[in-house]
């Protein structure tokens, strides 16, 4: 069921990209929600990497940047 | 009340479907292409694999096997260190019962393809296996009739034969085989025992096409000299007695059988079926992800045609929404109005992607004697599939109509 759990992380990665690209709040806390859970999900998985450290840091980067802009975003739908 | 909403929404996206027959059989048929593909690939993966593992396992966990050629699946096998080897030899079975403490039970057996012949009916390259008396230890079989050797019987070689349940169909349609006396290359032989029907195995281990035989009459017909006669001596550890331990023990033991110099290379292999295991499950793991590349290039395909046909949905029915919206209609509703339009579309494309994985699996069993067979893991993994595609290619359509200005979208023609 590994793949099919990867699946909906993976999807809401992307609904999370849509909600960035239209500068919607929403966005940045699906956002959030995906980063955390795939993060979990690697590491229960064993899947840490050199790869997993990379992708880990520079996620943080970005969510760093996101709360920066957070209060300037939309908080409608 | 979401529920509700998620209810009306459906409601729409059925009737959108059911308004636009064509489209809508255009659009899941890339859906249906691509689970069907992916989880055609691991239904066959996931048989093949308790084929390969069942035989493995009737191998035994603990059984250690004494060959000139060691089990590997590197790409740099050096074969030329083996090519002088020695092959075992049945008085060495008698040395390491003497010598060794940590086995439970040591067997010998060589084998050859040969024809077997009962009256009129005859079959052709049969497995014809000479072994020793304890090989009822180490190999897993039952007896659906007849007997096993009896430690005189196997030792002093009497011409008797134990064979598989497809032999015994072959050689004998309409009659009890048990006493009846079947030639091999000329010699005769009693049949005793009759082993139960096991199936196919992928690895050519069944006992169905063989014929056992004790070791002192198969010798008459089997060059036991011969490498191409597989001779192997099988190695059982006792129950509390770890492989290593008994493989050290052996390497003890056979070393000085051989009289090899302190120094010197062994000229044998001892082989676990831990290094089949390891060897097929490398091999799945790449059949697998080759199964992920290419469904998911068919899914790809079939997600951008939802998209697109999505696209258009939202383009026809603009001065709808427009409508919606003004009579008070949420963006949320209106975004799992079209959200659940592609997930209810790619499901159904997902369902018949399953319900033709199902045809062709039922369809191979019966082709094959193998049991091959749709799993609820697979079922699972083909409708979540379905359903995120569904969402990811839904979304951005479903998202943009949710956005659209009611006074813009009632004007738009």
């Amino acid at each position: 069921m590994m793949p099919a759990v990867f699946g909906v992380l993976v999807a809401a990665n992307f609904i999370s990209c849509v909600g960035l690209w239209f500068y919607k709040q929403w966005g940045v806390q699906l956002f959030l929600l995906a980063f955390f859970a795939k993060t979990l999900f690697y590491i229960l998985t064993a899947q840490t990497g050199a790869f997993f450290y990379v992708t880990l840091s520079l996620n943080l980067v970005f969510i760093g940047i996101l709360l920066g802009h957070y209060r300037k975003m939309s908080p409608n739908l | 009340m979401l529920f509700i909403l998620f209810k009306e929404s459906l409601i729409f996206a059925w009737q959108s479907l059911v308004g636009n027959k064509l489209r809508s059989f255009l659009s899941l048929l890339g859906i249906t292409i691509g689970i069907f593909a992916i989880i055609l690939v691991f239904t066959i993966v996931d048989a093949l694999e308790n084929n390969i593992k069942g035989s493995i396992q009737s191998l035994g966990n603990n059984v250690v096997y004494v060959q000139k050629w060691p089990w590997s699946f590197g790409p740099d096998y050096p074969w030329w260190k083996y090519m002088n080897r020695p092959t075992p030899k049945y008085y060495e079975l008698d040395e390491l019962q003497k010598r060794c403490k940590t086995t439970e039970a040591i067997a010998y057996r060589l084998g050859a393809r040969k024809t077997l012949k009962y009256r009129s009916n005859s079959i052709q390259n049969a497995v014809l296996a000479g072994i020793s008396h304890e090989f009822y230890k180490i190999k897993n079989f039952d007896l659906s009739a007849g007997r096993y050797f009896t430690q005189n019987e196997a030792e002093a070689g009497y011409h008797q034969v134990i064979i598989g349940a497809k032999i015994a169909e072959g050689l004998f349609p309409n009659e009890d085989p048990l006493g009846k006396e079947i030639r091999i290359s000329g010699q005769k032989a009693t049949v005793i025992g009759i082993i139960k029907k096991e199936g196919e195995s992928l690895l050519g281990m069944s006992f169905d096409y063989q014929v056992i035989t004790p070791f002192n009459f198969a010798r008459y017909i089997i060059d036991v000299n011969s490498e191409r006669s597989d001779p192997t001596i099988y190695v059982k550890a006792k129950p509390n007695i770890s492989n290593a331990e008994m493989m050290d023990e052996l390497t003890g033991a056979l070393r000085s059988i051989r009289k090899l110099k302190p120094k010197s290379e062994p000229n044998f292999a001892l082989n676990e079926t831990s290094l089949l295991t390891k060897g097929f499950d490398a091999l799945f793991v790449v059949i697998g992800t080759a199964g992920w590349i290419i469904g998911g290039f068919s899914i790809l395909v079939g997600g951008f045609g939802i998209a697109n046909i999505m696209f258009v949905s939202v383009r026809e029915r603009t001065n709808l929404i427009g409508i919606q919206k003004s009579l008070g209609a949420k963006n949320l509703f209106i975004l799992l109005q079209f959200l659940s339009e592609s997930v209810l579309l790619s499901t159904i494309g997902g369902f018949f992607g399953l319900l033709l994985t199902w045809i062709i699996t039922a369809l191979g069993k019966g082709a094959i004697d193998m049991d091959i067979s749709l799993t609820g893991t697979n079922i699972i993994l083909g409708l979540t599939i379905s359903v995120l595609i569904g969402i990811v290619s839904g979304f951005i359509p479903a998202y943009s109509a949710s956005q659209l200005d009611p006074v813009e979208a009632i004007r738009m023609n």
